[in-house]
């Protein structure tokens, strides 16, 4: 089953003479559970990809579907809901608020949502980071593994339909980002998460169950690994 | 000079920074210079007025020609002398253009000693003190001046430290945002000092367009402020002499200007030195690993969660951030809505005590009835040693004032003291006769009996809250005769009776005069109903003037009573006819107090307090609102990628809306609540001061506890609106840029 559809998917940034196409007629799907990699040169629209995809950046033309949904069919208001209940976004520079804790910034996109944190999930999921011990921490008292790991923790708190990754471990040394992606592979297993993985990195790329290779705004290349189950 | 380089490339290219920094400056001089102008005009404008009472520091009168040529010669410290001939004699004006204290210990002495010398009378000289103390001529001159502009001084200080912080705030943001490009300049090779340098730089090519920029708008303000004075209706409304307003003229000082400007511009570069200072205090890696939202420490917000929920615990851990700058800036609007909310009520009731001990008449309660003119009246009958005014004989000069023309409400009243005849010792009476206008109002329109009936009948009514002490019909008073005696009918007297006579004095002669006390009938044709304004044991007859006056002289005797007339103006626009009317040949006045005028110069001191005060009010919350909208716009401006990050997991934008205008009802509810507490607190002070120590009761009725509720929570919403515009602007420019170029945003 398709949880994530992607038709003709275009992406234009300025006009005239400066007009660059990041993304020119994508299309692909994603089934439910997979982990998918996205790799490609700078430049070649990764991360404008996971964008849209999120539904932070509206595509310029082009459909995105989420569980048969049309996600920019929706108005802005509808979309934040939809970002903060069905999508799970990490960064490469974790993008933590810097006044909230480490627990507070994990529950975040629920407490957004108007709904009380089960503090029995909150230990889960803090244990399941490894955060257990540094919960009440700012994230400029943590370090960048941590602070990804939280970033991560925000991500799958709300258990949304899909998670994306847009280089999670570029700011990270080797030991981290080990660390990290096999945190990652672990909910992708354990809570069935479809993910997507933009990456530079081939050893985590060749962990992921598929590959798609951008290249000037196009899939150039579309593999699968073998690792899937 | 890579420093003067980059610092105008950096102008240039943040342009926003730039034109806050820039607006920073201009605010700040254009305080300094305004105030600085308003002072050199006051001190231009109190010179000319000095000037009007002569061009000169001292003159000696009364001098022969040939004395006068000896004073010019004797010594030529002076600057300028002028020998005139005055009533047959000649005078001479000394004007000096430096200070004296160094040739003479006291030059007023030396003056004197001068008069003395020539003329033989020592006080045979006139001082021009005000233009002395100006001029500062004298030690004793300087001492007062000193004493004169301290306050002034007080509000420089207090303004040269504001103004370095509404500097500092500004250029403190502006190097925050550049802490990386300091970390990588400094990687490259560049030196501390030289990183320091580039924001020096800055400063310096800021200050060359804000100081000029402040300065002109500082003074063209105080121009603005000037001729709106100016455009008052000064003689007519406040009563000034025109010839004072006449020497009313706008000056700006050079040397102030000059103060002004090189003050400014030192703040701004100390400012900026000190913040390049505090910018290289971090080594390389740390500012190139900084990033401009770092966080180290943060104070729980459980208050103002539990009030407004998540959103309002994020507002409040975001406004606590930067908590120095949060502090300054509740401080800043704290005060103001306290000067705001306290003074008007206090400075009321100042006014009203000033006016009540100054002029004894002035009721607080009820200033519509207050006089403007107290007159006091005298008629000099032609009997050989009787030069005193007569009781009886003031139906002239009362006529001569509704004569004029230029009065209303002419209120003449007479009284004496009497007791009901065997009555209890306790009780007595008090016998008053009235002008038509004064039994109007005493009896409120509605007479028991008209007042010319009461006039042609002579008889009286009554009011005390005591029926039974006196019935209608007729009844009998004890009340005291006097006489008054000449100085031989004094002196003729024995011992005894010379020891029962009062003898008073009375405009630089001595009154004698003797008691007696007789019993006199009266008829009651009425009584005035007022319940609870008498006191007990007592009873107050009222008659006419006319019965007064065909009365007096055998009811009280041939002595004064009370013979002041107060009137209130038809016309204030007549004023100076009044006076004139007053000033000239009116024989049967012999002084008149003029109360409007005195008012009118307490209306104007209060007048230029308020001003004063509402000029620091102002500033205070100009202050507030600067750093308030600096501390806002750029604190989201700042934050704009994290701003970006929480809607990218989800926050709406109503969300992100509500959650910065919590941001700023923070400030405005922190500062209103505190200014509220203290605003009372002081008001209760104030009232326990005024009761307690300065025993002054009726004034504390000025005093509202409410007023500060109204004011603040006024104050408390337009400092609100302020904010919320503040931190709109650049949400709504950030709302034109795509969240993902805004996730994409650098520190």
């Amino acid at each position: 089953m398709e949880l994530l559809e992607i038709k003709d998917l275009c992406k234009t940034y300025g006009k005239g003479e400066n007009e660059v196409k990041a993304l020119d007629k994508v299309s692909f799907s994603v089934p439910k559970g997979q982990m998918t990699a996205v790799i490609g040169p700078s430049g070649s629209g990764k991360s404008t990809l996971l964008h849209i995809l999120g539904g932070v950046d509206r595509p310029t033309a082009g459909k995105v579907f989420l569980d048969g949904q049309d996600v920019y069919a929706q108005n802005d208001h509808h979309l934040a809901i939809f970002r903060r209940r069905q999508v799970g976004l990490i960064y490469q520079f974790y993008n933590l608020i810097p006044v909230l804790d480490a627990e507070e910034n994990m529950t975040l996109p629920l407490i957004m949502d108007g709904r009380k944190p089960d503090p029995k999930r909150v230990a889960e999921m803090l244990a399941l980071m490894g955060l257990t011990d540094r919960r009440h921490h700012l994230p400029s008292q943590l370090s960048g593994g941590q602070q990804q790991r939280v970033s991560i923790g925000r991500a799958l708190f709300t258990s949304p339909g899909v998670i994306l990754a847009d280089e999670p471990t570029g700011n990270l040394d080797s030991k981290n980002s080990a660390e990290i992606i096999a945190l990652l592979r672990k909910s992708n297993r354990e809570l069935e998460q479809t993910m997507l993985i933009i990456t530079h990195d081939e050893n985590i790329a060749l962990q992921c169950d598929r590959i798609l290779t951008l290249a000037d705004g196009h899939i150039v290349n579309d593999v699968l690994t073998g690792q899937g189950r | 000079m890579f420093e003067g380089l980059l610092a105008w490339r950096y102008i240039r290219t943040q342009k926003r920074h730039s034109a806050l920094t820039i607006g920073s400056i201009a605010a700040a001089l254009a305080m300094m210079a305004f105030l600085f102008t308003v002072f050199s005009t006051t001190a231009g404008c109190l010179r000319s007025l000095a000037l009007l009472n002569g061009n000169y520091h001292y003159c000696l009168t009364g001098l022969a020609k040939e004395d006068a040529a000896a004073i010019a010669a004797e010594n030529k410290d002076y600057a300028s002398c002028l020998i005139t001939e005055q009533e047959e004699a000649y005078r001479i004006e000394l004007f000096y253009d430096q200070y004296m204290g160094d040739i003479y210990d006291d030059l007023d002495a030396y003056i004197s000693g001068l008069a003395a010398q020539y003329t033989g009378d020592p006080m045979a000289y006139d001082c021009n003190t005000m233009l002395v103390d100006l001029d500062g001529i004298t030690l004793q001159a300087r001492a007062n001046a000193a004493e004169i502009f301290s306050l002034f001084y007080i509000l420089v200080i207090f303004l040269a430290v504001s103004l370095r912080l509404i500097i500092d705030t500004a250029f403190e943001v502006s190097s925050k945002e550049r802490e990386r490009q300091f970390g990588m300049l400094r990687s490259i090779g560049a030196t501390p000092r030289q990183t320091a340098g580039i924001l020096t730089a800055e400063g310096l090519f800021l200050s060359l367009l804000g100081v000029p920029l402040g300065t002109g708008a500082g003074i063209g303000l105080a121009y603005l402020a000037f001729r709106s004075v100016k455009g008052l209706p000064l003689t007519e409304t406040y009563l000034i002499p025109k010839s004072i307003v006449e020497q009313l003229h706008f000056s700006v000082s050079p040397l102030f200007i000059g103060i002004s400007m090189v003050t400014g511009l030192v703040w701004v570069l100390l400012s900026a030195y000190g913040t390049g200072m505090r910018a290289i205090r971090r080594s390389p890696m740390q500012a190139l690993t900084a990033r401009s939202d770092t966080v180290k420490k943060v104070r729980k917000a459980y208050l103002y969660g539990k009030l407004f929920g998540w959103k309002g615990s994020l507002a409040s851990l975001n406004n606590h951030r930067q908590p120095k700058r949060y502090v300054v800036t509740i401080l800043a609007l704290t005060i103001s809505m306290t000067l705001l909310a306290v003074f008007p009520g206090t400075m009321r009731a100042l006014q009203s005590q000033t006016q009540k001990e100054l002029s004894g008449y002035w009721d607080a309660a009820d200033p519509e009835h207050t006089p403007d003119l107290e007159i006091q009246l005298q008629y000099r009958e032609d009997t050989p040693g009787v030069t005193v005014p007569r009781a009886v004989c003031f139906a002239e000069p009362l006529h001569d004032l509704e004569n004029s023309g230029y009065f209303t409400d002419i209120d003449f009243t007479v009284g004496n003291r009497g007791r009901i005849e065997a009555s209890d010792p306790e009780q007595y009476v008090i016998i008053n006769y009235l002008t038509e206008y004064a039994y109007d109002q005493l009896c409120e329109g509605e007479p028991p009996v008209p007042y010319q009936e009461l006039a042609e009948s002579g008889e009286f009514v009554v009011m005390t809250d005591q029926d039974d002490l006196v019935s209608d019909g007729a009844c009998r008073l004890e009340i005291t005769r006097k006489h008054d005696l000449t100085e031989a009918g004094y002196n003729a007297l024995s011992p005894e009776e010379q020891a029962a006579c009062d003898v008073m004095s009375w405009y630089g002669e001595t009154l004698y005069q003797t008691e007696e006390v007789h019993t006199e009938g009266f008829t009651i044709a009425g009584r005035i109903q007022k319940e609870g304004v008498v006191m007990d044991h007592l009873v107050i007859l009222y008659g006419t003037i006319d019965t007064y006056l065909q009365t007096a002289e055998a009811l009280y005797g041939d002595t004064a009573v009370h013979c002041y007339a107060s009137c209130k103006l038809k016309d204030l626009s007549q004023y100076w006819e009044v006076r004139d009317y007053l000033d000239n040949g009116r024989k049967h006045m012999i002084s008149y107090t003029d109360l409007i005028s005195l008012q009118k110069i307490i209306e104007g001191i209060f007048m230029v307090l308020r001003v004063g005060i509402q000029f620091l009010t102002g500033m205070l919350a100009l202050i507030a609102a600067v750093n308030m909208i600096n501390i806002i716009s750029t604190g989201i401006l700042d934050r704009k990628r994290e701003l970006a990050a929480l809607q990218s997991i989800g926050m709406t934008k109503r969300q992100l809306c509500g959650m910065t205008v919590l941001e700023c009802l923070q400030y405005c509810l922190t500062s209103g609540v505190a200014a509220l507490f203290l605003s009372e607190a002081i008001l209760a002070g104030t009232e326990i001061f005024l009761y307690n120590v300065m025993e002054m009761p009726e004034v504390t009725g000025y005093i509202s506890y409410t007023q500060p509720v109204v004011c603040i929570g006024l104050v408390m919403t337009a400092a609100f609106f302020v904010a919320a515009a503040a931190s709109f602007l650049p949400l709504w420019q950030m709302r034109k840029e795509p969240l993902a170029e805004q996730l994409r945003a650098v520190d």
